[in-house]
């Protein structure tokens, strides 16, 4: 009887499972994975000689698994609660932030970004107007647990300053963040909680700080970040929240692999694409310009006019700093060398007069494998 | 095909299920042949066909054989079957490795072949052949009928990793064989039991000793983990694969033969070796070792037996300098402990003589490790403290503490702690029941945690499979 059950419950799992798999529509996209999922691969003579049919199979069952989030939680559960692992995929939960582990200090890597800056500095900041630079620190630099493998990142910070300090004007926000500041789900930093940073910056940079009161808060309350997915943990999505102003209300924002259309400051279509953080300024892309319009109503100049440009070399954390400039800018021009050679900007961008932020996280500069160098340079 | 993935286990397995208990009991055999066929398509497309010529190949070589027994054609064909066998061995796996230590010797500048190996080579030629030798010594009768005998060379279950299955112990359930619930119940649990150790444990392992591996620092610490991870994951990868093996083959009427049996605890290198990898150690014992002579030969020749056995052992481990340096390494402790130190380990007391053992295979794992002779050598100096290396560094200490558990299950899981417990537990009539009904919630159990380490784990090879 006890062999009788053992086998039957056996096969009903299998069956289970496999009849489940058979019958479940496919879904195409993951959102706590924030990533499209693989399709039912097309079956051809050449794919199943080849074996790509079934390579592309196994990708197929995979994503298609019935009760996929479910499966992922149980393991991350089991992984963590059970086996007592202290990570799970490099992520880990420390008092309902989710953290991921960046370890150890690529020292190569934090050299060949400040010698892409250096150059660039060298060959078109001549006429430019001030240059800045500034570190955005890590979550896991204020991260309170002792027992994780947390990278030095006053080492980055100490690199970074001998390789760019004697050009370039560091501006330090460490102290202006906290925990606080970043999402749960998310590397990234709560555009929310940036007004002292933003205030710390236009206080460097002579400009005038962007007053709270001023804006108006839009939210989104079911954000799951990248680490969501990664930790498959069960852990509560992210509110987003996003500051309005006038400034950002009015501004107009165009993207240079988009010729011809213009964004607004925050674009709501993104809040449900594979990337919710793209809301901010066209998110990841090679050149985004944000423009300070006059109102609408009359088209005529405020009084309100600068008359002076930004220019960010950035990476993703600009995006939801950026809009909190506005206010002493005209424009604001974003430049992320993941998606553009910098040895094609001096057509694309004018740099003459314009003032210069050099903004990268610690993190970037660590795991700087993505950002195009110049030709013949690493 | 790999049987810890998720197609595997939730398309391949219960349609091959279905069709094999619902079809008449006279197709199951041409059920399994196909389904063993396609599994092996499935991975390796093209080296299906060497598959099926080598099996037609072995069959005609017994036919031959028999009908023409005692005579000389017997002998050609077993020498033809033996040669073919070893030249697609030979072609396909150490064709590189010959061509690269040419080219290094006499400086030339041969192109390597850009040849795959093809999944199980090693595996199934070694069946095809101790089938042909014991058709020839009239140790087997031969089999007539040519499916059956496809489905002893192809069949899934071992046809990748093992165990290397003797025609002998499948000749009588080829034709026939009883399908019983008891077989069919505790070949599930032992097959689930073998998919938990490959994905819960060697694959967790196997991260551990990359990390450990990979860390910014090396130190002594480090450097015992990447070798202690191997060791266990090695074995449990290995292991696992056995047991999914055995049990399907028992979820489907065979009885393949055991492959392991706890061989940590063992208390010699010679005793490690009667627990580690049975099926292959005793195929070299008996086609190569007692045919050379064994030891009821003169010392020199014994040595010089020794030192072939274990020189193949390496090389069919794979095709590299390290691994016949591992082989030979182990045919050296082999010797002394026949010649004196199994003696004088025998007055010690057990716990030296496993110490003595695991020193030995901790050498032999970093042997098995490192291709190169530097790196052996330097792995070797910093486990011992002799590469000025720092006691432990903070990412390894990390890695220690956060794979921890899972390090003492697999020690753990590695002796017969568990296996005896639950022996004795039998003994008791109420323990009796709360085991015979805690086995089907253990069996699912721990199928459902293996499906999700399929859905969220990334493919992931057998180790054996490269060889």
């Amino acid at each position: 009887m006890r062999h009788k059950f053992t086998a039957l419950a056996f096969l009903a799992v299998l069956f289970g499972i496999f009849v489940l798999s058979l019958v479940k529509a496919p879904d195409e996209f993951s959102a706590s994975e924030r990533r499209r999922l693989s399709q039912f691969p097309a079956l051809t003579g050449a794919s199943l000689l080849d074996g790509s049919f079934m390579r592309d199979f196994e990708g197929y069952a995979v994503d298609q698994a019935p009760f996929r989030e479910s499966w992922r939680r149980c393991k991350a559960v089991f992984d963590m609660g059970i086996l007592r692992r202290l990570d799970n995929n490099g992520v880990f939960i420390s008092d309902g932030m989710a953290y991921k582990i960046d370890y150890p200090l690529n020292e190569a890597s934090v050299q060949r970004l400040c010698g892409i800056i250096n150059t660039l500095r060298e060959r078109y900041l001549e006429g430019a107007g001030s240059v800045w630079y500034t570190v955005v620190p890590d979550k896991n630099a204020y991260l309170r647990d002792s027992g994780r493998l947390v990278m030095d990142y006053a080492e980055i910070e100490s690199l970074v300053r001998d390789a760019l300090g004697g050009e370039i004007t560091c501006i330090d926000i460490g102290g202006d963040l906290s925990r606080e500041s970043y999402y749960l789900t998310d590397p990234h930093w709560r555009q929310e909680e940036l007004f002292p940073v933003a205030r710390r910056l236009a206080g460097a940079m002579n400009f005038p700080p962007p007053d709270p009161d001023a804006y108006r808060e839009e939210r989104f309350d079911a954000y799951y970040g990248a680490y969501y997915g990664q930790s498959a943990l069960n852990i509560e999505p992210d509110e987003m929240v996003w500051l309005v102003s006038q400034a950002t209300a009015r501004a107009t924002v165009t993207s240079a692999e988009q010729p011809g259309r213009v964004f607004p400051v925050y674009d709501k279509s993104q809040l449900t694409s594979v990337d919710p953080y793209s809301l901010y300024l066209c998110g990841p892309a090679a050149i985004v310009r944000a423009v300070r319009a006059a109102p609408a109503a009359t088209g005529q100049a405020t009084g309100q006019e600068s008359g002076r440009r930004l220019i960010i070399l950035r990476d993703s954390f600009a995006s939801a700093l950026a809009p909190l400039l506005m206010d002493g800018f005209d424009e604001i021009v974003l430049i992320d060398l993941r998606y553009v050679s910098p040895d094609t900007l001096a057509g694309a961008v004018d740099f003459d007069g314009a003032d210069v932020l050099f903004l990268y996280s610690a993190g970037f500069y660590n795991n700087c494998e993505s950002v195009r160098g110049f030709a013949g340079s690493p | 095909m790999v049987f810890s993935t998720y197609p595997f286990l939730f398309y391949f397995l219960p349609v091959f299920l279905a069709l094999y208990y619902i079809l008449p009991k006279k197709a199951r055999n041409a059920v399994l042949l196909l389904a063993s066929l396609l599994f092996y398509y499935i991975g390796e497309q093209g080296y299906a066909l060497l598959l099926l010529f080598s099996s037609v190949l072995d069959y005609t070589a017994g036919r031959i054989i028999e009908k023409h027994r005692g005579s000389r054609r017997a002998k050609a064909a077993l020498f033809a079957s033996i040669f073919c066998n070893l030249l697609l061995l030979g072609f396909f796996k150490y064709s590189g490795f010959v061509v690269e230590n040419l080219n290094a010797l006499f400086g030339l500048s041969i192109p390597p072949l850009a040849i795959d190996l093809p999944l199980g080579i090693s595996f199934y030629t070694f069946q095809t052949m101790s089938y042909t030798l014991d058709v020839y010594k009239g140790n087997v009768r031969v089999q007539r009928n040519l499916p059956n005998f496809m489905v002893y060379v192809t069949m899934f279950p071992q046809l990748v990793a093992g165990p290397i299955v003797r025609y002998r112990d499948v000749a009588d359930k080829l034709d026939d064989r009883r399908h019983t619930w008891e077989g069919f119940a505790t070949g599930a649990t032992r097959f689930v039991v073998g998919l938990g150790k490959k994905l819960l444990l060697a694959d967790t392992l196997g991260q551990l000793g990359a990390a450990a591996q990979g860390a910014a620092e090396r130190s002594v610490l480090s450097c015992w983990l990447v070798v202690v991870s191997y060791m266990l994951q090695v074995y449990f990868d290995f292991s696992g694969y056995s047991d999914m093996a055995i049990g399907l083959g028992r979820i489907i009427g065979f009885s393949f033969p055991e492959n392991f049996n706890y061989p940590f605890i063992a208390k010699s290198v010679s005793e490690f070796w009667r627990r580690w990898h049975i099926s292959m150690g005793s195929w070299f014992r008996d086609y190569v070792y007692i045919p050379l002579g064994g030891n009821r030969v003169s010392p020199l020749k014994w040595a010089r037996n020794i030192a072939v056995v274990w020189c193949i052992t390496g090389l069919w481990h794979g095709a590299a300098w390290n691994f016949v340096l591992w082989g030979l390494y182990f045919g050296v402790f082999l010797v002394l402990e026949k010649l004196f130190l199994h003696k004088f380990m025998q007055k010690a007391p057990s716990a030296l003589q496993r110490a003595y053992t695991l020193v030995v295979l901790v050498v032999s794992f970093v042997i098995f490790r490192f291709e190169n002779v530097a790196d052996i050598a330097g792995h070797l100096q910093g486990m011992a403290g002799l590469a000025s290396l720092p006691a432990a560094d903070r990412e390894t200490l990390y890695y220690l503490r956060s794979y921890g558990p899972v390090l003492l299950i697999a020690a753990l899981g590695a002796t017969p702690v568990l296996r005896d417990l639950v022996g004795r537990l039998r003994s008791h009539r109420r323990a009796v029941a709360a085991i015979d009904a805690l086995t089907p919630v253990f069996t699912v159990t721990l199928l459902l945690l293996a499906a999700a380490y399929c859905v969220d784990g990334s493919f992931s090879p057998f180790l054996y499979f490269r060889f």
